[in-house]
C-alpha cells in the first residue's frame, strides 16, 4: 500500500480543487487521441476521429473526459485505498473493455501535461512529483486486476 | 514514427515562438526531472546542488536546449547531426537510454507550462514525435 505524508495529501487535493472537471476533462481527452492515436481503437462507437479538428469538436470524447476525471476525484477522496476502490473498473478495462494498460500511463502523462498548461509556475516542482506519484499509484490501481 | 514533412514544419515553427525562453525552459525540465524522477540525479552526483534552482542545474537545463535547438535546425538529418553527441553519451556519460524519454516528458511539460495557448495537442504530437526521433539519434551509437 502507498504511503501518504500530510503533505502530499494536502498538496494533491490543492491541486485538484484547482481543476475544473467540465474544462480540462474534454481537453485531456482530446490530447490522448491525437498525440497517441492508437488508443482511437477503443472508441469505435464514438463517431468522427479522423482529423485533429474532429477529435477536438466531438461531443463523446468531451462527455468521456469529464467521465474519466470524475472517477479520479474518487482516487483523490480515498488515497488509502485506491486499489480497493479501483477494483472493479481495473476488472472492467481488463475484461469487458480489453484496454492495453499502457493506456493508463499514456493518460497520466496527458492528465498531468494538462495541468500543467493550466497552472503554469503554480504546479512547482516539488508538486509535480507528488503529482506524478499519485497518478502513478492511480495508474497501478487500474492495472491491479489484469492477471 | 518517423517525421512528416508537417511534423517538421510544425516543430520549427513552434521552437522559433519558443526562442526567448529555451534556456529558461531547459533549465525548469531539468530541474523538475531531478526532483519527479530522483533516480536520474544518478548522473549528476558530481554536482552540489541538485535543487531546481540550482545554477548547475540552469545551466546545463540551457545547454541541453541549445543542442536541442541545433537538432531542429538541422531535422532533415538528426542521426548525422547528433553523432557526435550520441558518442558521448553512449561511451563516456553512459547514460541509459530509458531517461531520454523521462527528460522529453518533463521538456514537453515546461513548454505546456510556458506556452499553454501555443501547445496545442497538434504540437504536442509533432514535438513529442521529434524528442522520440532526438532520442532514437542520440541511442544511434549505443551498441
Amino acid at each position: 500500500m502507498v504511503k501518504w505524508t500530510e503533505l502530499e495529501r494536502s498538496t494533491v487535493k490543492a491541486i485538484w480543487e484547482k481543476i475544473d472537471i467540465d474544462e480540462i476533462g474534454s481537453q485531456i481527452w482530446a490530447r490522448v487521441l491525437i498525440v497517441y492515436p492508437w488508443t482511437e481503437r477503443y472508441f469505435g462507437s464514438f463517431g468522427d476521429l479522423f482529423t485533429i479538428t474532429a477529435i477536438l469538436k466531438n461531443d463523446k470524447v468531451a462527455a468521456h473526459g469529464r467521465m474519466v476525471l470524475t472517477a479520479l476525484d474518487k482516487a483523490v477522496n480515498n488515497m488509502d485505498n485506491m486499489k480497493r476502490t479501483y477494483a472493479d473498473l481495473s476488472r472492467l478495462h481488463f475484461q469487458k473493455l480489453e484496454v492495453d494498460p499502457d493506456s493508463f500511463r499514456l493518460l497520466a502523462d496527458c492528465i498531468t501535461i494538462t495541468i500543467a498548461c493550466k497552472l503554469k509556475s503554480a504546479l512547482s516542482p516539488q508538486s509535480q512529483a507528488i503529482w506524478q506519484k499519485f497518478i502513478s499509484a492511480v495508474v497501478d490501481a487500474m492495472s491491479s486486476q489484469y492477471r | 514514427m518517423s517525421l512528416s514533412g508537417k511534423d517538421k514544419t510544425v516543430v520549427k515553427n513552434f521552437w522559433a515562438k519558443v526562442a526567448p525562453k529555451t534556456a529558461e525552459i531547459g533549465g525548469e525540465a531539468l530541474g523538475r526531472m531531478l526532483t519527479a524522477y530522483p533516480q536520474t540525479k544518478t548522473y549528476f552526483a558530481h554536482w552540489s546542488d541538485l535543487s531546481p534552482s540550482s545554477a548547475q542545474v540552469k545551466k546545463h537545463g540551457a545547454t541541453i536546449m541549445a543542442a536541442i535547438g541545433d537538432a531542429v535546425s538541422k531535422i532533415d538529418d538528426l542521426t548525422g547531426s547528433l553523432s557526435a553527441l550520441s558518442e558521448l553519451h553512449a561511451f563516456k556519460l553512459r547514460v541509459d537510454p530509458a531517461n531520454f524519454r523521462i527528460l522529453a516528458h518533463n521538456l514537453i511539460l515546461c513548454m505546456g507550462m510556458f506556452f499553454p495557448a501555443d501547445f496545442t495537442p497538434e504540437v504536442h504530437l509533432s514535438v513529442d514525435k521529434f524528442l522520440q526521433n532526438l532520442a532514437l539519434a542520440l541511442s544511434e551509437k549505443y551498441r
